[in-house]
């Protein structure tokens, strides 16, 4: 069959061309390797978040500052906060702004003094300032929540002794000569185990669920994210062709030939697709050998998603070929839509949190389906059951696309 | 004089092509437009403005006490927690469905623990696949552990207080039950005010907390970097076109030299990406309220180095490869990965320490670090010389190996 041939040919003659495979194949698998280099300490158990840079200006020569100091430079924190002591707090917040430290911490002069009684049960209040660099959304939130619970600890402390003084005044005339013994008594209580800040009351004992699950993994989100987008790229680049053979006449000679218009048109609609399933199978089986993706336990399932995203992909491309005016035109619809697309089908970064018009024309997206369905087996870990709706929905739009495109090609080349 | 005239009719003659074709607005303006949207709204949860992003945490409460629901009510109070409360197999369900990735468990015992000062240790489940979720909340619950724990911990000094001087055993001293409880609601009413507040300050010298919606501190001025660098870098190396097509052998056998040739079209390039920089930030201020405007001197020497540099690196690119279709094939290659380390495709903070060095190599991190320090931290002219400056040096190089290296013929 003539239409076959004519697949086969535009295949290779597409697979000999370097600059081809720089869109086809190296660019995803490059940018997957970025994504996966920088999302990396999202992936295993490791906290993804580590090595806070944060700086303690004590200017206090009291105690408490020095139990500030005491638990960010403790070992449960060792990892998480990278402290730094210093005496100018100018200085260490000039820090932040040039993106060296995400935190500072100024404890007052004289704040220990301030709000620890003083012989005559006399306190004060005082307030220790964080601040933190506004380029940072997640660390200044850790930071903040370990300063507030350091400061919490205190004031307890703190409260403790002047409500032990307080509530046991007025029983002074029953406690006679013992009252001389209060502030020992208050001092040996707040040095009892219980305000260990290290060993706190009430503390969480950490369990990770779905060990059964696989940690989440980057490349299984980004590598099928990235080979859907350059897809789209591939399938656009490859229906333009046959506007290419047009102007170069070559399409017409063809035409000259005993073959049937009909079996040229498929035949070059065919070579896209052929073109973009065996991208596909390199993609992942590239990406299974470099960089360990796990594309599921279900070889039908991915088969199928993978066959009806190129269909899909490839329907849309000579579908908007077909209808464009020229090949410039083509290039610039073709390159419009695959951005488009891969912005909103999730091509970099999940869909689950848009809402409203925007998940609504996601939907719209041939990326948005097949991520989904390809985000099923590779991150859920599911099976055929899964990807029913997705599949569903890629065949109908490359019925719908195809049908279209062959009927608008046939239209278009036979006068 | 002349061929300052010639140069400058080059540069006129690329602005009315580049201008009369309507693909131009396409990618210009349409396309980064639906960008800066739908990555603006897609990346809430790495926000940074005055909206810090929030997590869910599902709780089940299976204490008696009166403990459980103040620590419920704290754990609300939390501007990034939300706290729903469900029933243990609601809860069971919804970390099973992904639905929820961090599940606090409240033990029966916890206030009857409290109150006799004994230890309790609070189950946090989480999703191991969701370790950032993890890391924030367990650091924001402890710090609700402690409030909670706080007025029981001092009731509860009190009364040992009281037991080391032995107050229960003399005549007319309350019982210890009581006491306890005159000490509670001493302590609840003495937490009213706390002896050290922490004052927290994002640092940033924009007059006002600005109201930006969630997100587009980094999408719009990380997809006008990377739209501006296609726009640029296509423009730039479209002299290639002209070499292949054979005007650029046309322009040659005219009186212009070689220079007004080379400096026109750079020079039409360079005020096309100036225009396209400049719309780019228009829209982000006026669509999305980004504070763009704050420092419009620093701003401008921003856009003015960022331009020059990009329409260096496309002369570099124009001089390296020999056609243009390399250049359609290699731009991608070479913009994308630069956006991404550079760090105008996500954060940069939420990288590991390495890649946030590596960006310190590149145009591109330059680029979003004098950005984003004029809208975020309301930087003046002074403040982001040093990123101007390093875009300009940038651009110097890729300048003067481009011309150096390119070939008219």
């Amino acid at each position: 069959m003539k239409a076959l041939e004519i697949a086969f040919k535009d295949t290779l003659t597409r697979f000999r061309d370097w600059k081809a495979l720089v869109g086809m194949l190296a660019a995803p698998l490059m940018i997957s390797a970025l994504i996966g280099l920088a999302f990396g300490n999202f992936s295993s158990d490791e906290a993804p978040i580590e090595n806070i840079r944060m700086a303690l200006v004590n200017l206090d020569d009291g105690e408490l500052g020095q139990a500030y100091e005491d638990v960010l430079t403790s070992p449960d924190l060792e990892n998480l906060i990278a402290l730094e002591i210093s005496e100018d707090a100018a200085a260490a917040k000039a820090r932040i702004e040039s993106g060296e430290l995400r935190a500072v911490l100024v404890i007052p002069a004289d704040f220990s003094e301030t709000v620890i009684p003083d012989g005559e049960g006399e306190s004060g209040t005082a307030s220790v300032e964080l601040h933190t660099d506004p380029a940072a959304s997640v660390s200044p939130i850790i930071v903040k929540s370990i300063v507030e619970r350091i400061s919490a600890s205190i004031n307890t402390m703190l409260l403790a002794g002047s409500v032990s003084g307080d509530r046991i005044a007025p029983y002074a005339p029953l406690l006679g000569a013992e009252m001389a013994t209060l502030g020992e008594a208050i001092g040996a209580e707040l040095q009892s185990e219980r305000f260990d800040f290290q060993e706190p009351t009430l503390s969480l004992e950490m369990i990770a669920t779905g060990e059964d699950e696989e940690p989440f993994d980057p490349f299984a989100f980004f590598i099928p994210g990235m080979a859907v987008f350059f897809l789209m790229f591939s399938m656009f680049e490859g229906s333009r062709s046959i506007l290419q053979e047009e102007r170069n006449w070559t399409l017409q000679r063809l035409m000259s030939t005993p073959t049937p218009t009909w079996q040229i048109i498929l035949g070059k609609m065919g070579g896209t697709f052929l073109t973009g399933l065996l991208q596909f199978i390199v993609l992942v089986l590239s990406s299974a050998l470099l960089f360990g993706v796990n594309w599921g336990n279900s070889i039908l399932g991915l088969l199928i998603m993978v066959v009806l995203t190129v269909f899909a992909a490839s329907g849309l491309g000579a579908m908007l070929t077909a209808f464009s005016r020229n090949e410039n035109h083509a290039g610039v619809v073709g390159s419009a839509v695959s951005l488009v697309f891969g912005a909103l089908g999730g091509s970099f970064f999940p869909t689950d949190g848009l809402t409203g018009i925007v998940n609504l024309a996601s939907k719209l997206t041939v990326n948005r389906w097949a991520m989904d369905g390809l985000l099923a087996l590779t991150v859920e870990r599911g099976g055929l059951a899964d990807i029913q709706t997705p599949a569903l929905v890629l065949a109908v739009i490359g019925l719908v696309t195809f049908g279209l495109a062959l009927m608008a090609f046939q239209k278009r080349f036979v006068k | 004089m002349k061929q300052l005239k010639n140069l400058l009719n080059i540069a006129w003659l690329y602005l009315y092509t580049t201008y009369k074709d309507r693909s131009t607005f396409i990618w210009g303006l349409a396309l980064p437009l639906i960008f800066t949207t739908v990555l603006g709204v897609g990346m809430q949860g790495f926000a940074s403005d005055d909206e810090p992003p929030s997590w869910n945490i599902a709780v089940v409460n299976q204490d008696a006490g009166p403990f459980g629901s103040q620590l419920i009510a704290r754990l609300d109070a939390h501007p990034s927690l939300q706290a729903e409360t469900l029933s243990q197999a609601e809860a069971d369900a919804r970390m099973e469905d992904g639905e929820s990735s961090v599940l606090l468990q409240i033990p029966t015992e916890m206030s009857r623990n409290l109150e006799a000062g004994q230890p309790t240790r609070l189950p946090l489940l989480t999703r191991i696949n969701e370790p950032l979720s993890a890391q924030v909340v367990e650091q924001a619950v402890l710090a609700a552990l402690f409030d909670v724990s706080a007025s029981v911990q001092i009731a509860n000094t009190s009364l040992l207080v009281a037991e080391r001087m032995d107050l229960f055993s003399r005549e007319g001293a309350p019982s210890e039950a009581e006491y306890l409880q005159d000490s509670l609601e001493a302590a609840q009413a003495a937490q009213e005010t706390q002896p050290i507040t922490v004052t927290t300050r994002q640092l940033t010298r924009l007059d006002e907390q600005t109201d930006i919606p969630i997100g587009f501190t980094q999408a719009s001025p990380g997809n006008m970097v990377i739209f501006s660098m296609f726009f640029i870098v296509y423009g730039a190396s479209s002299i290639l076109l002209e070499r292949e097509q054979g005007t650029l052998r046309r322009l040659l056998t005219t009186p212009a030299s070689k220079l007004a040739i080379l400096g026109g079209k750079l020079l039409g390039v360079f005020v096309a990406g100036l225009a396209q920089v400049s719309l780019l930030v228009v829209v982000g201020q006026v669509a999305f309220d980004v504070p763009w405007g704050q420092s419009p001197v620093a701003l401008a020497a921003m856009v003015l180095a960022f331009a020059f540099c990009i329409t260096s690196m496309g002369m570099l690119l124009a001089a390296l490869v020999r056609t243009y279709a390399q250049i359609d094939a290699l731009s991608m290659l070479l913009i994308l990965p630069l956006a991404g380390l550079g760090g105008a495709m996500w954060p940069i903070e939420i990288v590991p320490d390495f890649m946030q060095k590596i960006a310190l190599w590149l145009p591109t991190g330059w680029a979003m670090r004098g950005f984003q320090d004029i809208i975020i931290r309301g930087f003046g002219l002074a403040e982001v010389l040093p990123s101007a400056g390093m875009l300009v040096l940038f651009g110097l190089a890729f300048l003067v190996l481009g011309v150096w290296r390119f070939k008219y013929e």
